[in-house]
């Protein structure tokens, strides 16, 4: 039948056949083509593999338990923890052995450490290359910190920091009760919060990044200890002053005492990511 | 042409379009939608008509679960069983609805009385995620704390609604289905507290420059906003509370009650913490505090001037001692003048509320157990 319907139809005129074998050509060669240019992005362009980032919390080696007057400082203040909020932005990653070569990761990301305890979020795609030190802020950089720079969050509006006091966004809020001796009984409250550009915090920490074989992603681990924000290189007693916010000396105290608060390593493997 | 050069002419042609169709095909990006195959989420199993939700410049994005998307059909019914008292026909709260005690006239809200707590105002709880009630009984969303209300607090049963045939069509037009269960009643209740959005303060109109403030109401509010008053550490703008749980020294020896989200969670670190209430349309739902303690928005301040006890659980804001000197008298009546700029008329008289309750002018007489 088919053969028969075929063999009855008017024929094509040559030119009309032509046409249509030209467009199905060009249709399929372009085609073909935008396949090879995706092809050649993949293999041999700006290959990118994500970057995941953990990260945790410990006073002097021992996890941290919120909201227990269990921890001890240099100037003798036994103290908890109760909030832990703060940002973490503008990452950069050397590439080994061209330390004049750095990758950017121009983001802002906001960390709760009472929230997610163990918090692990993607922070972005990096070329493939090995690097060897990582650079970022706690806080946010003059460009990101002015008020309603940041999407309107309530995580965000509730690190704002109040236009009366120099706006922008609370770069780290950390909290607690502290008996200031040991023979004190009736615990305070400390309530140390940064904010302004004058308390940006920068850090830089030496790690071996290679991407996972496996997983084709990168894993950074980031631990902060809580104690190396009440020493080294200021030995600070919350005694005297646990309140700083508006005390642009102090702030800077503690934004100085946090450059050591990371350490970082590299995840050899990616649990459940 | 012969038969046999237009078969073959014809194949080619054909094969050529198969080529070029698998070609592109095969490279193409599928979009997400594609690799999920078609969605069996519930908005898309019946025609409920979206629901545009305007939320104001300077507020928060609000987070609506893909579960319970708004919809015009989905507020409605949500409307019509906060005013209906048949939702706690049978149980403990017999002979009330939702609006019995978040009064629109009071901003959703309502004075407790005795040893009642007062009743919490139903004003943009559509950005909650935290904790809900005085007491934080109920953590997590919107949707959470309605079945909270629907289950434990009224304990609806939903035979008694199905029994009216406008109740099942319009279950069907907002859930596609007749069937009435708690859980779709709790999520009609969400849909139409989203609704319920208080931006139209005169703060609010001076954050669009669209009014200015006083001479005193600027004084308050650089109180607020700074380590003076340090109000806006808990009540963040613009919705004015930070939904999470603080002792605010109310008591040296918190009782009963009065203990708070230790009642919860038995931790002695959360004696005395309730939830920071919003302080927008203050005027509207006095008395302040969990137990209605403070009468005026004046006691309210000279608590926060020189009558905070300091406990150990006491939240470190207050603790640290950065405001050594009470507030003076005029910084007090700034405060006051500041906080009054929270209060949002159009808000309790909107159609939302006020129109639909059945009788406006009606106080309702009971007393609300704690919850």
């Amino acid at each position: 039948m088919a053969i028969h319907a075929v063999a009855t139809r008017k024929p094509l005129p040559p030119h009309i056949l032509l046409l249509v074998l030209a467009f199905l050509f060009s249709t399929f060669s372009t085609t073909m083509l935008s396949c090879r240019k995706q092809e050649e992005i993949l293999t041999e362009g700006d290959h990118r593999l994500p970057i995941w980032l953990s990260l945790s919390y410990h006073v002097d080696g021992d996890s941290l338990l919120f909201e227990s007057i269990r921890y001890r400082n240099e100037a003798g203040n036994r103290y908890s923890v109760t909030r832990l909020q703060y940002y973490l932005s503008q990452f950069r990653f050397r590439i080994a052995g061209n330390p004049d070569k750095w990758y950017v990761i121009d983001t802002v990301f906001y960390c709760d450490g009472r929230r997610w305890l163990r918090q692990t979020f993607l922070l972005g795609k990096i070329p493939r290359f090995r690097y060897d030190q990582v650079c970022f802020f706690v806080g946010l950089p003059p460009e990101w910190n002015q008020h309603g720079r940041l999407p309107p969050t309530i995580e965000n509006l509730q690190m704002m920091w109040p236009t009366p006091m120099g706006g922008g966004y609370h770069f780290l809020k950390l909290e607690g009760h502290f008996l200031a001796r040991d023979t004190s009984t009736t615990p305070q409250g400390y309530a140390l919060h940064l904010g302004t550009n004058v308390a940006l915090v920068p850090i830089c920490v030496s790690v071996h990044l290679v991407p996972n074989a496996f997983s084709r992603a990168y894993g950074l681990h980031l631990s902060m200890n809580i104690a190396e924000w009440f020493r080294n290189p200021h030995l600070y007693d919350l005694a005297e002053k646990g309140y700083i916010m508006g005390d642009t000396l102090r702030m800077q105290i503690i934004a100085e005492n946090g450059r050591d608060v990371f350490t970082a390593e590299a995840m050899p493997s990616l649990p459940n990511w | 042409m012969t038969r046999q050069h237009l078969r073959t002419c014809h194949l080619f042609i054909f094969t050529l379009a198969l080529i070029a169709m698998l070609a592109s095909g095969g490279c193409r990006k599928r979009s997400p939608l594609e690799e999920t195959g078609p969605s069996d989420s519930v908005a898309n199993a019946y025609n409920a008509t979206p629901y545009l939700l305007t939320i104001p410049e300077h507020f928060p994005v609000m987070t609506i679960p893909a579960d319970n998307p708004l919809t015009v059909e989905g507020v409605t019914l949500g409307r019509r069983l906060f005013f209906d008292s048949r939702l706690s026909e049978g149980g403990p709260m017999a002979g009330h609805a939702c609006a019995s005690c978040h009064i629109p006239q009071q901003s959703f809200a309502s004075p407790g009385g005795g040893s009642m707590l007062s009743v919490l105002p139903w004003v943009n709880l559509g950005w909650n995620q935290f904790f809900w009630l005085w007491g934080g009984r109920v953590s997590g969303t919107l949707e959470q704390v309605m079945l909270f209300e629907v289950r434990d607090f009224f304990q609806v049963d939903p035979a008694v609604l199905a029994q009216d045939t406008q109740y099942r069509r319009m279950f069907r037009a907002a859930f596609g289905t007749e069937e009435i269960t708690q859980k779709r009643i709790a999520y009609a209740l969400a849909q139409f507290a989203r609704t319920l959005i208080s931006a139209n303060s005169k703060y609010d109109r001076w954050v669009r420059g669209e009014a200015t403030l006083t001479p005193l109401e600027q004084q308050g509010m650089n109180i607020f906003f700074s380590e003076r008053g340090d109000c806006f550490h808990c009540h963040t703008p613009p919705l004015f509370t930070d939904f999470l749980m603080h002792n605010i020294g109310l008591d040296s020896l918190p009782q009963g009650d009065d203990l708070g989200y230790f009642l919860v969670t038995g931790d002695s670190h959360d004696i005395g913490k309730f939830r920071t209430p919003t302080l927008r349309n203050l005027v509207f739902t006095s008395p302040y505090m969990h137990d209605g303690r403070f009468a005026t928005l004046d006691e309210v301040i000279n608590f926060y001037s020189e009558g905070i006890h300091r406990v150990p659980q006491l939240d470190p804001i207050f603790a640290h001692g950065g405001r050594t000197t009470p507030f003076t008298a005029s910084e007090k009546a700034a405060l006051k003048a500041f906080l009054l700029t929270l209060t949002d008329s159009s808000f309790v008289q909107s159609g939302s509320g006020r129109s639909l309750f059945p009788n406006p002018d009606a106080r309702p007489n009971f007393l609300v157990p704690n919850h």
